[in-house]
């Protein structure tokens, strides 16, 4: 856990005067190359490689979640075996937030936020790096596990403890970079920029940063307590039906709220930029994005050691209050496309708002199953939010990737596949959650591994299912469109404007993509939120004829 | 005149250097800290939590054979509670540049925490509890977690030392501080394991 480094503070002490001469700080070749990438500790290679890995793993989830989607016995449709169906369950679930929309968050903050903080590189780069590879490991582990008929609710022990120890490095290497993006926020801010005046998504990184280190270091306790008692003979934890709800409580409110974090932050910051508006009070953006990071925060809602929990008022009043910084956040965002100007046509805007949308539904369907007399707990309706969440995120996510892909690739992604993946996404994303919302209305109970399986037998439930198999078919599409619209980018890298959008934070002052020092000068004193703004207005008070002397 | 002879120099162009950017190491070394309390206070949240379970069961808790001394963890405490004072000693001297000052208190520091090691074995040998039960493998899981965190500690303390005797700390004063922050965390979360689990059993 502890984390010593030189190479940033000397890198970042180093006089810049000299920037435009020295070849080392000049913009990096435009292919990087696998060598490159496996020594480097350029957060904006390691963050990049963190974007793609993750879509991979996310397309990779979601196609387990239609296969048991698919898997339908009740019409004939048998298309796993009772080990399989439970292996595909649990793999499905913690792969879609712990290998899919988590690292995909991480990567682009760790691309974005030393961008946003106007710094020469993140902290802990080296940190940043091993949590890549790290994380790479630990899903080859997780998954070489479950290939070997383990993994979470598997049969062979060999295999389950590798699972284990697969997820647990995922986890670490999470909390890691985690670690390396919120310190970058709070130690490496440019002056005059305080905790009010950091960028929306960088202000959220932050939150979702904290809540992941209260939250995932629980999950890893779980996970040690279930690896020490496989073990030694499953005497105790890992006994059949007991692994999964020990693992189960992450990936359910209120911590799967947590993953969704980053969405509102990139809202935040792209309905402003592309709406060419200032958001007129911070702390009513900032407040709702740090309320709904408290509310999210999980590890108290273990529900496998206090059964009784979801019954109780501290959990029924904090599931219902998390839908008020969403409301209060999507409003004012609102209000903030009303008084901006004539929105700029880029997929990134729709897919934002959308996004919180989603979460907003997600949220009041949290709170609406936690009212006691409806005894919804029990059924499928508690996955239904969770996959809510998911696609809340994945519009999010792609939403983010639209804005910031220019400055990511050093091209501008194909935005008319974005715009098509709007109607995909959103789609995906109702259908998805609204699937096990609708059997969990209808009565129907979750899967539970290792206690055999549950079968549907209403009319209703199955339509559940089948909007289910259509929502998770169509964020597959989503997913595969996502990667087609940016892998013409990535591969082009060039020709990208430093500043497509007007933006109004640091990030859009430097070339498309960075130079490997991001900023060839260090940034001006910041003296407001939007301090590319703040220099725009300024150069347009000076009059046309002015020297470059007098403009100085 | 000295202004006058300057003013086309080089030195005077140059725009000035970057702030000092000096909590990096804090800040990181407070976060890993905050995550290692994490884990341990929910491993010690799941004792108590199953313990009150097995306990309102009818059963008992520890096995028959089990002896767990009170004298060890006391004396563990007492050891981890000394070593707050040498490591803050320690990085007040790397602070203010005496050397002497803080390489006592940094092997003092280190003595400690191998001393804590030491007497976390020696009770590990004689409480004869057996891993396999619940009481077995939830003690292990939370003590031994606590001595993990130590040694891991006495790593990130003895590259500290490594890195004082090198000098490095004149310019970036905060990495002794970080590595006392991580030690005095540890120190501090020991009296929650020592009551929860050596005096409650």
């Amino acid at each position: 856990m502890t984390l010593i480094e030189s190479k940033p503070e000397e890198r970042e002490l180093a006089p810049v005067a000299d920037a435009a001469d020295d070849v080392s700080l000049q913009p990096p070749p435009p292919d990087p190359g696998f060598e490159r990438v496996l020594a480097t500790s350029d957060h904006k290679v390691v963050g990049r490689a963190y974007i793609f890995t993750a879509l991979l793993f996310l397309g990779a989830s979601l196609v387990l979640h239609l296969l048991l989607g698919l898997e339908n016995r009740e019409v004939g449709f048998d298309l796993l075996d009772p080990d399989a169906y439970v292996q595909v369950f649990t793999l499905a679930n913690l792969s879609l937030f712990l290998l899919g929309l988590a690292p995909a968050f991480l990567g682009l903050a760790i691309y974005v936020v030393p961008l946003q903080m106007g710094a020469n590189g993140i902290a802990f780069p080296r940190a940043a790096a091993a949590s890549y590879w790290g994380f790479l490991v630990g899903t080859a582990l997780l998954i070489a596990g479950y290939g070997m008929n383990g993994g979470v609710g598997g049969g062979d022990v060999e295999g389950t403890l590798i699972g284990y120890a697969g997820l647990g490095l995922v986890a670490l290497a999470l909390l890691v970079a985690a670690m390396a993006v919120v310190t970058t926020v709070v130690a490496l801010r440019p002056p005059g920029m305080s905790m009010l005046r950091v960028p929306a998504f960088s202000w959220s990184m932050f939150v979702a940063g904290i809540v992941w280190l209260v939250t995932l270091p629980a999950f890893g306790a779980n996970l040690l307590l279930l690896y020490v008692d496989s073990d030694h003979g499953s005497v105790a934890f890992s006994l059949p039906g007991l692994a999964w709800p020990q693992l189960r409580w992450v990936l359910l409110q209120p911590a799967v709220f947590a993953f969704a974090i980053p969405v509102l932050g990139i809202a935040a910051d792209v309905v402003p930029a592309m709406t060419r508006s200032r958001i007129v009070n911070r702390v009513a953006v900032l407040g709702p994005i740090g309320a709904f990071g408290v509310l999210s925060f999980g590890p108290w809602a273990q529900t496998a050691f206090n059964p009784h929990l979801v019954g109780e008022a501290t959990y029924i009043v904090m599931s219902v209050a998390i839908v008020l910084p969403v409301l209060a956040l999507l409003g004012g965002l609102l209000d903030t496309v009303r008084r901006g100007g004539r929105p700029q046509a880029n997929s990134s805007l729709p897919l934002a708002l959308l996004s919180l949308v989603a979460l907003l539904g997600a949220a009041v369907a949290g709170g609406w199953g936690t009212i006691p007399y409806l005894d919804l707990s029990g059924t499928t309706w508690p996955e239904g939010v969770a996959k809510l969440v998911a696609g809340a995120s994945l519009l999010g996510l792609a939403s983010g990737l639209a804005y910031w892909g220019p400055k990511i690739w050093g091209a501008m992604p194909v935005d008319a596949l974005g715009k098509l993946n709007i109607l995909v996404l959103l789609g995906g994303a109702a259908l998805f959650g609204a699937g096990d919302l609708i059997s969990g209305g209808a009565g129907q109970l979750p899967f539970w591994p290792g206690l055999g399986r549950v079968d549907r037998v209403s009319d209703v439930s199955q339509l559940g299912q089948l909007a289910l198999t259509a929502g998770a078919a169509l964020l597959v599409l989503g997913v595969v469109l996502l990667l087609l619209a940016h892998l013409p980018a990535a591969m082009k890298r060039s020709g990208a404007p430093a500043d497509p959008w007007e933006g109004s934070t640091l990030e859009w002052s430097t070339s498309s993509p960075p130079p490997f020092i991001n900023f060839l000068a260090a940034p001006a004193l910041v003296t407001s939120a939007e301090p590319l703004l703040d220099t725009r207005a300024a150069a347009a008070e000076v009059p046309p004829d002015a020297t470059a002397q007098e403009v100085e | 005149m000295a202004a006058e002879l300057m003013a086309g120099s080089s030195v005077l162009d140059a725009p000035p250097p970057p702030p000092m950017r000096p909590r990096v190491q804090l800040v990181g070394s407070a976060l890993a800290s905050a995550g290692a309390l994490v884990f341990l206070l929910s491993l010690v949240g799941i004792y108590l939590a199953r313990r009150a379970d097995v306990i309102n069961s009818g059963r008992d808790w520890l096995p028959q054979s089990a002896n767990i001394p009170i004298a060890q963890p006391t004396m563990m405490m007492a050891t981890l509670g000394l070593s707050i004072f040498t490591v803050l000693w320690a990085a007040w001297a790397l602070t203010n540049q005496d050397r002497p000052n803080a390489y006592v208190a940094l092997g003092l520091t280190l003595i400690f925490g191998l001393a804590y090691v030491n007497q976390a074995t020696y009770l590990f040998s004689v409480m004869n509890v057996p891993v396999r039960s619940d009481a077995g493998l939830l003690i292990y899981a939370v003590a031994g977690t606590h001595v993990a965190l130590v040694v891991i500690g006495l790593g990130y303390l003895a590259i500290v030392s490594f890195r004082a005797l090198s000098g490095q700390y004149s310019r970036l004063p905060d990495g002794p501080a970080a590595a006392a922050l991580y030690w005095i965390a540890l120190a501090l979360v020991f009296p929650v394991i020592w009551f929860g689990i050596f005096i409650t059993k």
